[in-house]
């Protein structure tokens, strides 16, 4: 019985700071999790970005550009090839307003989370917005 | 001087007076920190809230315009130079400086019209749209047209806030000035107050935990002090009847006593009965013949007087017998009134000559091995009451066990402090169970009706408490053995 109370405590607390969540992880593992093209979740590329989700409760991320629905990152001036046409999410309110590819963005102002998305992008690349994520579209 | 409970009643005393002191001061303290802190807020606000009258009064008298969007929008000079002027309010204490309309009332977005923002990573573009924290009290100031205080994570110690302060435009719309002004000058003051709020906060429950503890001891203490109080009540009372307890068991174990003499005396008078009528039988038998011998005589006319007088002798001699008899018995059982100087053989053959005869009877052989012949001072009659129960004791055990060829030995000898008697039977010994028992009163292995259980205690009285002796019982190979040691006094140690 102590014995089974010693795995309890421990996988419980390996479940539990495996995934550990900043509230800006938690914020865009969420948003990751509501998007969907066709029915189906996305998978998500990571190229740099400046809040990591590896660790965290998404896992739908992959190591090649080839298999993602979507890029996530801060800048994709580096962007392998292959990925170049996927629609992009970023941590850079400046880089959603001029790149035509970043369909959302997660980022500070005066100490303020900011989360856009634009609707018209979302749509050119068939990304369902669910109705929890409207009220953030500009 | 304190006693415990008043001592814990004078600690309690305090602990209440504490209790209500710190929770008097705990009101009175929070209302000031409440006073001391609004009068902080009130002053900070004021001041920011002055800044932003100003602003607000230059930058909508600034141009012409009705509407400040449309005004930037036409002449993005103006807007280089308005942010230019907001930035010139940004200091230590107003970090962010920026204005924004709503656009769409639907929308949870706001619209940033100018931003007083250096930091060109943090700094809002122009129509960039924004959500605010507290959505709702932004929409209050445009509804209300009122200015708006809002604290970082609602509360009041938070370092930095916002003043939102409403600016009507020409046209009637409302866009808001935005202020993030920070509280650091007053903050500590604020913390420090609200540590010790809260430090006196924590006092009171736990005055009052030391409070109902002090209660519970006083309780137990009481509760302890009412059974020492009744312990020692119990105590006088017990001391005050000790006297009349002891002298009642006393008068009890008396009445005992001789309740148990009572008994074992009414068993010697019995037994002394039985002894009497084995003595009388032989010479009464005698009598009866020679009675019936002269009688047939008579009757067949044959009269011889000098056979008469001889046989009447004899009859005389047999009746002088009987009224002997009695004396010796009379004797035997009256008790010593003092000290006789005998020894064991003389005691010995006063016992045999009463019980010898029934001893006979039975077919139990009598062995003597007489090797003390000192004379010691005793009360002979009770130390001969002893020996007889003795052998009375093993004639019994000697028929109730049916022993083919039994025998009773009676043996003495002496040592340098005692005389010793034995007696020593082979009717197969005491149990081992009830060795342990067998001096006790009323215990008896004899069946019901023939035994009282006082012989053997009798007797350990009579040789412990008046001979000074001592009698023990054991086992030897064939049978039981009792052995009576008697002291010696220093005379007959050198005789």
């Amino acid at each position: 019985m102590a014995f089974l109370k010693h795995v309890f405590f421990w996988v419980l607390s390996l479940l539990t700071f495996s995934f550990a969540e900043t509230p800006e992880q938690e914020l865009i593992v969420k948003v990751f999790k509501l998007f969907s093209i066709k029915d189906i979740p996305i998978v998500v590329y990571e190229h740099n970005p400046i809040i990591s989700l590896k660790g965290s409760s998404f896992t739908n991320i992959v190591a090649e550009c080839a298999q993602a629905d979507v890029v996530y990152g801060s800048h994709f001036e580096t962007l392998p090839k292959e990925c170049i046409l996927l629609p992009r999410f970023s941590t850079e309110y400046e880089i959603f307003h001029n790149d035509e590819r970043v369909i959302g963005a997660f980022y500070w102002r005066k100490g303020r989370p900011q989360l856009r998305f634009s609707k018209e992008r979302c749509e050119r690349f068939n990304i369902f917005l669910p109705p929890e994520l409207v009220r953030y579209v500009q | 001087m304190f006693n415990k409970i008043i001592f814990s009643r004078f600690l309690t005393f305090v602990t209440v007076l504490l209790l209500a002191a710190t929770l008097v001061f705990y009101v009175f303290f929070s209302k000031t920190k409440d006073e001391i802190v609004t009068s902080f807020e009130r002053t900070g606000v004021e001041e920011v809230e002055e800044i932003s009258n100003n602003i607000a009064h230059y930058i909508l008298n600034s141009n012409g315009a009705l509407n400040l969007h449309k005004a930037l929008v036409e002449t993005p000079t103006q807007r280089e130079v308005l942010e230019r002027f907001l930035a010139t309010f940004q200091t230590q204490k107003i970090q962010n400086i920026f204005i924004v309309d709503k656009p769409d009332s639907e929308s949870i977005l706001f619209r940033v019209l100018l931003d007083g923002g250096q930091e060109k990573s943090d700094k809002f573009q122009f129509e960039e749209l924004f959500e605010p924290e507290a959505a709702a009290s932004w929409e209050e100031v445009i509804r209300f047209r009122e200015p708006k205080v809002i604290y970082q994570k609602d509360r009041v110690d938070a370092l930095w806030a916002t003043l939102l302060y409403p600016m009507i435009q020409k046209d009637g719309r409302v866009a808001i000035l935005a202020l993030d002004f920070s509280k650091k000058h007053y903050q500590k003051v604020v913390s420090s107050l609200l540590g010790l709020e809260t430090f006196l906060k924590a006092m009171v429950p736990f005055l009052l935990f030391i409070f109902f503890i002090m209660m519970i001891v006083i309780r137990i203490d009481k509760e302890r002090e009412k059974e020492k109080v009744k312990a020692q009540k119990a105590l006088e009372e017990l001391n005050l009847t000790l006297e009349e307890r002891v002298a009642d068991e006393v008068e009890k174990n008396r009445q005992k006593d001789q309740q148990l003499i009572q008994q074992s005396r009414l068993a010697s008078m019995g037994e002394m009965i039985s002894m009497i009528a084995h003595q009388w039988r032989q010479p009464l038998s005698a009598i009866s013949s020679t009675v019936q011998g002269l009688h047939l005589k008579l009757s067949l006319k044959k009269f011889d007087e000098a056979l008469f007088i001889e046989k009447l002798s004899d009859v005389n001699r047999y009746a002088q017998y009987l009224s002997q008899t009695i004396d010796d018995f009379r004797q035997f059982f009256k008790p010593s009134k003092a000290k006789d100087e005998v020894s064991l053989e003389e005691v010995i053959e006063k016992v045999l000559g009463i019980i010898r005869i029934s001893l006979e009877n039975k077919q139990i052989t009598l062995i003597m091995d007489f090797q003390s012949h000192a004379h010691l001072m005793t009360y002979a009659n009770e130390l001969m009451q002893v020996l007889l129960n003795l052998i009375k004791n093993a004639e019994d055990s000697l028929i109730e066990n049916h022993v083919i060829k039994p025998w009773i030995k009676i043996s003495t000898s002496k040592n340098d402090t005692n005389l010793i008697l034995e007696v020593s039977d082979n009717g197969g010994g005491i149990p081992e169970s009830v060795m342990a028992r067998i001096f006790d009163p009323y215990f008896s292995t004899k069946a019901k009706k023939d035994g009282t259980g006082l012989g053997l205690y009798m007797s350990q009285k009579i040789v412990e408490e008046h001979c000074n002796g001592v009698l023990r019982a054991s086992n030897s190979s064939q049978g039981a053995v009792f052995t009576i040691l008697l002291p010696r006094c220093a005379e007959q140690k050198e005789e």
